[in-house]
């Protein structure tokens, strides 16, 4: 088409007439959202509301719990379970893994997208075969060897884990680094900065949607899993993944406690909602911004 | 040094030639040092695991016997399996399972974010709120899930009960498969939102321009623009959704009725995917030589499926543009 009736259309457009069908059709789009973000936000809503009712009560009752049982939330830090202990355990365990799985995911990231060398090509395809093989079997030798090296109970795994960085991370530090600008890297060469230098003083430093992208992802998932620690921990050592699907219960486990595992678990999760909410707009530029085309 | 000769004739050449081969062997060099921590992990976390786990399969280890009655049985495992009719419905019911979370998913995905792209007011809002299912850890929202489907006092059996129905289902028993479902369906579909959104904002605006200027009408501009530009990203959905609906694990034993999970739960016939039976083969039997077989069966099918859907790609994905040929 000539770009004369391009421009035409596109000045046109800017304006458009409102029309009753088009705004019918905005009202649809906006009620459709609204009743999705009921369907997707009610299961949270609901496990919140039911974590205020009598623990003794179970799940019954009035739809609005009458009273709101605000004590679960300090029976469930404190009153029976070590829940501070189990959250000092999930903090140092995400970090553990987060920190330098972000870390070694973007050194390599810059790797494929910076330098050439005979096998690059080969390598990358590897990282991308890694993301389909299953974990459940790699994880069982690894289990095997864990077990017999005294990395079982230990915080060990999470480290070496975090050490091997993930492919969806590095695939993303790749895409953003290769379309970075390449002025200030030549500069930053002609100053003689050697290519280590290059990667921690500039590129780095520059990265700050995708870091928080690969932080938040990473550190969610860490935070939350439950099948790891269920494996590989138990007793002080473990997280509040396991001990909270451990669920709360009288002393000789014979009654749980419903409304207390509820709180429990929106206790677990609240750190991370804070920490989604604090870097959501990160999050979304990070993915979208470094160009997750497939 | 083959170089030498010509170095008297072309002295300049050659020293350029050294300084550029020598270039390329640092840059050689740095490559392998940023991604060697990558390369390490790659070859003791993957490659030498998949290794010693084929071993595994091939013996009647059992996690105690490493340096007592340790042997070599050969394939047993493997033959053990195909006659094991357990082993069989497994793969069928995670097969079954797959079949339908991988179409819900991408649908609800794509129509999510097909709505998001729609020039909506509050983008961020709206994206955030979709996305949150997405971070709450397993287990939460295992109990949460447990909670709506209660048999006393569930908000499924409270909204059929309003509606005037038998509100006395115990979905966790009676329809476990339909609670393991809404709860995948519900967890994964934020973060595919966000790449399928992340691929409709890659389309550039001048072809809907020009699609509108030709007259197509929305749901045409949809199948002829919309559609095509974005099966790359469709592509690479479908491969991870479909080998993360063949790994769920954790659900399954979380959702376990009357338990409290863990790995010993005792999970409902219809919730016994590949992966939970063989994990408890596995850590509750001490069955490793039998139970990486299976895994190893359960493998090697997937790795197919995927190569069939990457080789189907020459015919439904599109590659042309430019903007897409990289990756």
């Amino acid at each position: 088409m000539s770009s004369l009736a391009l421009l035409h259309r596109r000045r046109a457009g800017r304006r458009r007439p409102w029309t009753l069908r088009r705004t019918s059709g905005r009202v649809a789009i906006y009620a459709l959202l609204l009743f999705l973000v009921v369907v997707f936000i009610a299961p949270i809503a609901w496990g919140v509301l039911e974590s205020l009712r009598d623990p003794n009560a179970g799940l019954l009752g009035s739809l609005i719990p009458h009273p709101l049982h605000w004590s679960n939330y300090r029976l469930a830090w404190s009153g029976l379970l070590p829940f501070a202990h189990y959250l000092k355990n999930t903090v140092v365990l995400s970090i553990i893994y987060t920190v330098p799985v972000v870390f070694t995911s973007a050194l390599a990231g810059y790797g494929f997208a910076r330098h050439r060398a005979r096998g690059r090509n080969v390598l990358f395809m590897c990282v991308l075969a890694t993301t389909l093989v299953p974990f459940v079997i790699t994880f069982i030798p690894q289990f095997v060897v864990f077990a017999h090296v005294h990395m079982v109970n230990t915080y060990w795994p999470w480290f070496l884990w975090g050490l091997g960085g993930v492919p969806f991370l590095i695939f993303l530090f790749r895409q953003f680094y290769a379309n970075f600008p390449s002025e200030l890297h030549d500069a930053a060469a002609i100053d003689g900065c050697g290519s280590l230098r290059i990667f921690l003083w500039i590129y780095l430093p520059n990265s700050g949607a995708v870091l928080a992208a690969g932080t938040i992802v990473m550190f969610t998932w860490v935070w939350g899993d439950y099948i790891f620690p269920a494996l590989l921990l138990y007793d002080n050592q473990t997280t509040l993944g396991p001990k909270i699907a451990g669920g709360y219960t009288n002393a000789t486990g014979s009654f749980a406690y419903i409304p207390v595992t509820l709180a429990g678990a929106m206790l677990f999760t609240l750190p991370v909602v804070l920490l989604f909410f604090a870097l959501q707009k990160k999050l979304a530029r990070g993915i979208v911004t470094t160009g997750l085309k497939g | 040094m083959a170089t030498a000769q010509q170095s008297v004739a072309e002295p300049h050449a050659a020293s350029t030639r050294r300084r550029r081969a020598s270039l390329r062997r640092r840059e050689t060099l740095a490559f392998y040092g940023f991604i060697s921590p990558w390369l390490l992990g790659f070859i003791f976390l993957s490659i030498l695991p998949l290794a010693l786990g084929f071993a595994i399969s091939l013996s009647n280890f059992n996690g105690f016997n490493l340096h007592t009655s340790l042997r070599y049985v050969g394939f047993a495992n493997y033959r053990r399996a195909f006659h094991d009719p357990e082993f069989w419905q497994s793969l069928i019911r995670t097969g079954v399972f797959t079949l339908i979370v991988v179409p819900a998913t991408l649908a609800i995905q794509l129509g999510l974010a097909l709505l998001l792209n729609s020039r909506i007011k509050a983008l961020g809002l709206w994206r955030t709120l979709f996305y949150l299912p997405a971070i709450i850890p397993i287990v939460a929202t295992a109990y949460i899930w447990k909670a709506i489907t209660a048999q006393d006092g569930g908000l499924v059996n409270r909204i059929i009960g309003a509606l005037g129905g038998s509100s006395s289902i115990d979905w966790l028993v009676g329809h476990p498969r339909a609670t393991l479902l809404a709860l995948v369906l519900w967890g994964s579909a934020g973060v595919g939102m966000l790449i399928f959104l992340a691929g409709l904002q890659s389309i550039p605006e001048e072809l809907y321009e020009a699609a509108r200027i030709d007259g197509a009408s929305r749901f045409a501009v949809f199948r002829k623009v919309t559609l095509p530009l974005l099966t790359p990203v469709i592509m690479f959905q479908l491969i991870f959704s479909l080998i993360g609906a063949a790994q769920v694990v954790a659900q399954p034993l979380l959702l376990a009725p009357n338990t409290t999970g863990g790995l010993g739960a005792s999970v409902p016939p219809p919730n016994q995917l590949f992966n939970v039976q063989a994990l408890q083969e596995i850590f509750v039997y001490g069955d490793y030589g039998y139970g990486a077989a299976m895994i190893w069966i359960f493998v090697l099918a997937l790795m197919l499926i995927t190569a069939a859907l990457f080789f189907s790609g020459r015919f439904w994905v599109y590659y042309g543009s430019e903007q897409y040929s990289n990756e």
